[in-house]
């Protein structure tokens, strides 16, 4: 069960659909970050995160560097990583899924597919 | 396609951050045309870019994501160096970024897309297949319409910035500095400071319950130590009414950064070449005043550019540099903002003033109004110096308009020119349309409030010094002849009838005076500003709010202008006959 799910996009906008989007995982807490470094404090900062959903192109620290960051963590190295993409960065995408990303959504989708991928990847 | 239907609360949040991105996008285009192809400048504006279209995309927007995809695609060949902007090129990506910006607030306002913009579309996609020429071109030699050019001496009156502005940085900050930033609706910090006052009100109270209970035998002590209490309240009440306070305020920035853009576009129709410096844009105001102040600015500025500075041709006959300088400058000064519109243009010619004003009746012929005061009749209503109606500005609006609005907001407006030198517009505002001082007043055993701003002076009002005058009582104050406006007949109050208790109240509004009788004075007072319902505000009753008193009593605050209207001033002389005819 899904008990924390940190979400790293740099639009207010994504993460109030996030919210919206997520209110089916009862009892699920959504911690949001701005950015690849307020990422990164925010894994310090709350235990028992179970899935990232991530943006790549964001300021100060985009996704795919925050992502090479975690990978050398022991401790964050097996959270899943949900890449979320944008139109027109599909290279960034491969290369994220490269470096251990376990899956990817493209902007725009869907609640549907969100949950679909998040089930897929939570229940292997 | 989502599956959902964007909420009022989603499209909001869409809106106000496209609008940041759209200002990036102008800024970016700003920078690019006057300073040349900048790499930096273009990577600033990609982030905002690839934000808005994944965002526009989520939102439901396929056609708005689509063109900026495009865009994207334009600054990422414009970063390449793939593509040179040439001045056509400026203005189509000028126009298709004002076709996007109206795309995207349409959108927002009806949920659904209705503007469409396949025709822009595919006009950048046409401005692609645009090949470099041989040696790519650097902005410079393209001859972009604005020439970054320091006011020479042929310009004294508009000073050359302390420290040029440098733009990039500050979009980059603008875009990263958002991750400590929380979204609270503004209601809600109105909500608070209305608690706020309430607190403050109700430690009044306690303080004065401490002091009566003082003066009780064997409860001094008691006493004592509840008057310490509440002189710690008192500490912590006020610092939390300028927390709050200051959490309502934003950085003027808000409203200047849209002016780049306007100046530019309104040069270009008038065939002028202007440079608008921008200065203080950090300075902090009510957001309130922040909403309301645009407006004005933009006809000022409309202004300036259509009277102000002159065509290139001319200027450079009256040995000037061909590109005027418009100084837009905002900085505070103890409780206000003092914001300046300055342009080394051709100034206002008060021989022309005075002509007009005769003409339109305004003045008489044999006035002696000194030039400087003349020239504030520029404000007065129906005033128009230009017979052609051009399309910036003498639309029909005048700048009483622009005199309406700024007092609205308890602001003052003036103007100082030199002819063949410039004109400079210069706006005083409160920080604040949530606190104001004010002068109490009784009036029939009731408590008004007066905005401090306006009151010039206070007279004790003697019977022999008024005099009436076709059928209205005026006093002569000085060489001035005051009318007077008694607030028991306006609000339709018991009378009092004991002269020796009056006094008029002397406001001010540019010129002209009013004199405002009432019983008595009360002393000045900070006061919360509350607002009153609409229902009561459309009624017109002469009222800018009310605030609370420290005894729980409401108070309301006289919308002074709405003193100096007319037609206010023909209904209280209307009510006045039929009760000398009784």
């Amino acid at each position: 069960m899904l008990r924390k799910i940190l979400a790293v996009d740099d639009s207010a906008l994504i993460h109030q659909m996030y919210k919206l989007f997520l209110s089916r995982y009862k009892n699920c807490k959504l911690v949001s970050a701005m950015n690849g470094l307020e990422a990164l404090d925010k894994l310090g900062q709350e235990e028992g995160i179970d899935l990232i959903l991530l943006d790549i192109n964001m300021p100060v620290m985009n996704g795919l560097e925050f992502l090479q960051r975690i990978q050398k963590e022991p401790a964050y190295q097996t959270i899943p990583v949900i890449i979320i993409s944008t139109e027109g960065k599909e290279e960034d995408t491969i290369r994220g899924l490269k470096m251990g990303a376990k899956g990817y959504v493209k902007k725009p989708f869907q609640a549907s597919e969100l949950h679909g991928l998040i089930e897929k990847i939570t229940t292997a | 396609m989502s599956d959902f239907q964007a909420s009022p609360e989603l499209l909001a949040i869409y809106l106000e951050d496209a609008r940041q991105h759209l200002e990036a996008v102008d800024h970016c285009l700003l920078t690019l045309e006057r300073e040349g192809a900048d790499s930096e400048v273009v990577t600033a504006v990609l982030g905002p870019l690839h934000t808005l279209k994944g965002n526009s995309g989520m939102i439901g927007f396929p056609g708005i994501k689509d063109y900026v995809h495009r865009l994207e695609d334009v600054f990422a060949r414009v970063q390449e160096d793939a593509l040179a902007l040439d001045r056509d090129a400026f203005d189509r990506l000028f126009a298709g970024a004002t076709a996007l910006r109206d795309a995207i607030e349409q959108a927002s306002r009806e949920g659904r897309e209705a503007r469409s913009l396949e025709a822009e579309k595919a006009d950048l996609e046409r401005l692609m297949m645009s090949e470099v020429p041989e040696a790519a071109p650097q902005a410079a030699s393209v001859a972009p319409p604005i020439v970054r050019a320091p006011a020479g001496p042929a310009a004294p009156s508009v000073p050359t910035p302390s420290s040029a502005p440098t733009r990039p940085a500050r979009i980059e900050s603008h875009y990263t500095a958002r991750s400590s930033v929380v979204r609270v609706e503004f209601s809600q910090l109105d909500h608070l400071l209305n608690l706020v006052g309430e607190l403050i009100i109700h430690r009044t109270k306690l303080q004065e319950l401490g002091k009566a209970l003082a003066e009780m035998p064997g409860a001094r002590e008691s006493a004592r130590e509840l008057l310490a209490a509440v002189h710690q309240v008192s500490g912590v009440s006020q610092q939390l009414q300028e927390t709050v306070m200051d959490v309502r305020m934003l950085p003027i920035r808000h409203v200047f950064e849209r002016f780049p853009r306007l100046v530019r576009d309104l040069a270009r129709e008038t065939g002028k070449e202007i440079e608008l410096i921008l200065e203080g844009e950090d300075t902090r105001i009510d957001k309130a005043i922040i909403d309301e102040i645009g407006d004005p600015l933009v006809h000022l500025i409309r202004n300036s550019v259509d009277h102000g500075i002159e065509p290139p041709g001319v200027r450079v006959t009256n040995g000037k540099t061909p590109t005027g300088t418009i100084l837009l400058s905002a900085t505070q000064e103890s409780n206000h903002v003092v914001i300046t519109i300055m342009d080394d243009g051709a100034g206002i010619d008060a021989v022309t003033v005075r002509q007009k004003a005769v003409e339109r009746g305004l003045l008489k012929a044999d006035d002696t109004l000194s030039d400087r005061d003349v020239v504030q009749l520029i404000f007065s209503q129906g005033f128009s110096t230009r017979e052609a109606i051009t399309e910036v500005s003498g639309r029909g609006v005048g700048l009483d308009v622009v005199l309406k609005s700024i007092e609205r907001l308890n602001g003052l407006v003036e103007v100082e020119t030199v002819p063949g030198v410039g004109t400079k517009f210069i706006i005083q505002l409160p920080l604040t349309l949530a606190i104001i001082s004010a002068l109490l007043v009784e009036v029939s055993d009731r408590t008004y409030a007066i905005p401090l701003g306006s009151v010039v002076e206070s007279i004790k009002l003697r019977g022999a010094a008024v005099h009436t005058i076709n059928g209205r009582e005026t006093l002569r104050i000085r060489e001035r002849i005051v009318p007077l406006l008694r607030l028991s007949r306006l609000f339709g109050l018991p009378q009092a009838h004991d002269p020796e208790r009056e006094y008029a109240v002397i406001i001010g509004r540019g010129d002209k005076r009013v004199g405002v009788v009432v019983n008595r004075l009360r002393g000045q007072q900070e006061v919360v500003i509350k607002a009153l319902d609409p229902a009561v505000a459309a009624a017109d009753v002469g009222m800018a709010g009310a605030t609370i008193m420290g005894d729980g009593r409401v108070v309301l605050i006289l919308d002074v202008a709405s003193l100096f209207d007319g037609k206010r001033l023909a209904a209280v002389h209307g009510r006045l006959l039929p009760a000398l005819e009784a």
